[in-house]
């Protein structure tokens, strides 16, 4: 899995981390979150074990922002 | 499936920002932006406020409707700011780029039309609608809606932002509201 923004990584699959904030140093404990609780396109319950998903999820519905934004840009030019 | 990301049952408000940061990260890489920062301790302020259980609603959070949970949720995103990169013009362009907060309430108004796609409503009459048309506006009323909300208090705004949802999903469906008489 790549990431862009290693600190969500971190709060997704490590039990703990050291984080640096500004100049202090702060321990965070994190326990690993439990499994997301969603539904099907049946409306019947699943879960989505695979937190690759949910990030897929965001990723897929943005997609139309970019085309409208691309095309918002490329009129002002 | 959105409003579950919103209002998860029983979930730890931890890991209930977890999986909003992860939605975060994906809408980013989805709109091109090759960077995102995300406020984690913003988030579990956001999160935690979502999960407050003086929902502003007599009957609380689930029973409330749709307008009412998505506007709760905006109004706390604005607030707390969880995404404190800017979005870059050369992404979205120097209009929305320039506005203060335009990240948040940009994200708040994406994952609040998101939810209501598809929503049920269920009106006083008995009748149950689904909000089969997702909301769109303009660009002009996108960076309209981005300036007059970059700040907002939630207790004052809570009602004015649900009836702007309200009407907009009644725009995009036309059977949704009650009859039209005034």
């Amino acid at each position: 899995m790549t990431s862009q923004n290693p600190i969500i990584l971190d709060r997704l699959y490590a039990v703990s981390r050291t984080d640096v904030i500004g100049s202090e140093m702060v321990q965070v404990k994190i326990a690993r979150p439990e499994p997301f609780q969603t539904k099907n396109a049946k409306g019947e319950a699943a879960t989505v074990e695979n937190y690759e998903l949910i990030r897929e999820m965001g990723k897929k519905d943005a997609e139309h922002f970019k085309a409208v934004f691309a095309e918002e840009v490329a009129s002002k030019q | 499936m959105s409003f579950n990301l919103l209002y998860p049952t029983g979930a730890d408000p931890s890991v209930h920002a977890t999986h909003l940061a992860l939605y975060m990260q994906g809408w980013a890489e989805g709109l091109g932006i090759t960077r995102i920062v995300v406020d984690l301790d913003a988030l579990d302020r956001l999160c935690a406020d979502l999960a407050h259980p003086d929902f502003p609603h007599v009957d609380g959070e689930a029973k409330s409707s749709p307008f009412k949970k998505v506007a709760n949720f905006f109004v706390w995103c604005v607030l707390h700011k969880p995404i404190t990169s800017v979005i870059l013009p050369e992404v979205a362009g120097h209009e929305i780029c320039t506005l203060p907060n335009h990240q948040n309430v940009f994200f708040a108004y994406h994952f609040s039309t998101l939810c209501l796609h598809g929503a049920t409503l269920n009106r006083k009459d008995g009748k149950k609608v689904t909000l089969e048309n997702r909301i769109r506006i303009s660009h002009h009323s996108l960076c309209d809606l981005v300036d007059t909300y970059g700040t907002v208090v939630p207790y004052q705004h809570f009602k004015p932002v649900c009836l702007l949802f309200e009407q907009m999903a009644y725009k995009a469906n036309p059977n949704a509201p009650y009859k039209e008489v005034f």
